[in-house]
């Protein structure tokens, strides 16, 4: 084991020895100060326009053309990879594309652009990249994105491979279905130590994009405890965008919560449109997904048995100071008794202590 | 002393507590918080085209060597991210209201080039990204610290990470003190099992600039 250990470390040193050398050729060829500088947006085919990504909506088995332009600030001529592929958002709502690497299948793999595009310092070029729709595409949005890149996969143990693309996203005609289905993955009370102060109540959430259209969400949770004691509404973080198939999960915190032994929490999710011009389907809905979680007044209980461990410890302390005072009266009685049966006269003591007798 | 002294003076410091605390629960009661709803407000601003935003890299390519690892079960790697620097030269008018961009990190697995059924999942590849360019104003902010699955069980390693993004929309940020250019890098950490097959391994990191628009 120790020498295959050995033999890693060898070759990673040796590795990193290699890239080098070889990113040191490759950056000869394009630009002498070793970095590369660029941009790229939508094209109307001659120069860069207004859009930041491209909406399309096509038939299924239809075509459409559109551009990109790249601009080179190197000094240097640079050789960019171009390449389409699927789009997502990820847990944080970005855009992104698969890496070059994986293969699309969705909108992405319907894209058709050239490999790669040479631009001189300086300048500027137009790629032009065909959308063709398969003809047994589902109807709704499908997300891809286009990018041109420098990449240098293999070279070093640590190739980086970056790019600047745009969003393309198509909509294929026919019955558009929004839909979402949501869940309550927890709801958690923190109470707190002082007893008069309200605790928090977190709700954790998962909304899932089950139609077929992009589609925005209003997160709105409506919580209450036993008796409906401590009924409040929270909005959660609106998810700006959701794609067909994908979950985002989201928390609200609703401090001010009493302990009320026992929340239910309601999520109403509420889709809309991502914007004015890409309308969903005119039976979207919200949905709704309940769960609870118990909220237990432990420091309240605490206090509440302290308090009561005073009040028993006065009484069974009262109780005891009294029955030793009726014990010692008791004994006092018998002993006057006594006396009296032996026919001496009351002690001197007890005499004495009425001066009036004197 | 006696019992009951004890019993009466336990009842009025319990009591004091309890009255203590209640006063710090009303010094404390805060405003109740809903979460945050944002609002947007859209503006269209026609767009002329004044500037560009653009992506530098510094070089192409990066190395882990390793180093001493902490724990004899696990072996650890380091090596630095080449810096990125988005560069944004359009006029704070020209551009959208609500632009917002920014650049995402994702590796793919790491393969072996001798045999390439030998992979080290790219969940043992954390980073830690900082910024180059600050303008201690928070216009940009960093993304958050990825750790390594073997440190995190719940890390989902370098996927989807974000390495630099706007705090600001792109418009106010050019105005800022930082002026449209901004750099950052990061600290790469592959921390594997210390029983990982020997083999000279491969991964590829995707950094992409994207801009979207807010609303």
């Amino acid at each position: 084991m120790k020498t295959f250990l050995a033999r890693l470390a060898v070759v990673i040193f040796a590795a990193a020895a290699l890239s080098l050398s070889a990113a040191g050729a490759a950056l000869a060829d394009t630009d002498d100060s070793g970095s590369v500088t660029w941009a790229v947006s939508p094209s109307d085919g001659t120069a860069a326009d207004d859009r930041t990504s491209v909406e399309l909506e096509l038939d299924a088995g239809g075509t459409a053309t559109d551009y990109m332009i790249v601009s080179n600030y190197s000094d240097a001529a640079v050789t960019f990879t171009t390449y389409g592929a699927d789009g997502y958002f990820t847990d944080t709502g970005r855009f992104n594309m698969l890496s070059g690497s994986v293969e699309s299948t969705d909108a992405g793999s319907w894209i058709s652009i050239q490999d790669t595009v040479t631009v001189d310092a300086g300048g500027s070029a137009v790629v032009p990249f065909t959308v063709t729709v398969p003809d047994n595409a589902t109807p709704g949005d499908h997300l891809a994105g286009v990018a041109a890149a420098i990449t240098t996969a293999g070279s070093g143990n640590v190739g980086v491979e970056s790019r600047v693309g745009f969003r393309v996203t198509v909509r294929v005609t026919g019955e558009l279905a929004t839909t979402l289905s949501s869940v309550v993955t927890g709801v958690d009370y923190t109470g707190s130590i002082n007893p008069f102060e309200t605790g928090s109540l977190t709700v954790g959430y998962t909304v899932t994009n089950t139609g077929n259209t992009r589609v925005a969400v209003t997160p709105t949770v409506d919580v209450a405890g036993v008796f409906g004691l401590g009924a409040t509404q929270a909005v959660g973080d609106v998810i700006a965008e959701l794609a067909p198939g994908e979950t985002r999960s989201g928390t609200v915190t609703i401090s001010g919560a009493i302990p009320a032994l026992f929340y239910t929490a309601t999520l109403t999710a509420t889709p809309s449109a991502v914007a004015d011009d890409v309308p969903i389907a005119d039976d979207a809905a919200p949905v709704t997904a309940t769960g609870a979680g118990a909220a237990i007044p432990w420091s309240q209980a605490v206090t509440l048995l302290i308090a009561a461990a005073f009040v028993f410890g006065f009484w069974w302390d009262r109780r005891r100071t009294r029955l030793r005072t009726q014990r010692l009266v008791e004994a006092a009685r018998a002993e006057a008794r006594e006396s009296v049966a032996e026919g001496k006269a009351p002690s001197r003591a007890l005499a004495s202590a009425h001066p009036a007798q004197r | 002393m006696k019992r009951s002294t004890i019993l009466r003076s336990g009842a009025v410091a319990f009591g004091a507590l309890v009255l203590a605390s209640a006063g710090t629960a009303t010094a404390f009661a805060d405003a109740t918080d809903y979460g945050s709803g944002d609002v947007d407000v859209n503006v269209d601003v026609t767009s002329t085209d004044t500037g560009t935003l653009a992506l530098t890299v510094a070089a192409d390519s990066t190395n882990l060597s390793e180093v001493t690892s902490s724990d004899v079960a696990y072996r650890e790697f380091t090596g630095t991210l080449p810096e990125v620097t988005v560069t944004d030269t359009r006029s704070s008018d020209s551009i959208e209201s609500g632009a917002y961009w920014y650049v995402l990190g994702s590796a793919s697995d790491f393969t072996g080039t001798t045999d390439s059924s030998n992979t080290i999942s790219s969940t043992y590849l954390g980073w830690s990204p900082s910024l180059v360019t600050d303008d201690g104003e928070a216009t940009v902010t960093p993304g958050d610290d990825v750790s390594s699955v073997a440190d995190d069980s719940s890390s989902t390693g370098l996927q989807d990470q974000e390495l630099l993004s706007l705090t600001l929309d792109s418009a106010a940020a050019v105005d800022s003190d930082l002026a449209g250019v901004y750099t950052a890098t990061a600290g790469l950490d592959l921390k594997i099992p210390a029983t990982t097959t020997a083999d000279t391994y491969t991964s590829v990191i995707t950094l992409s600039l994207f801009e979207d628009i807010a609303g």
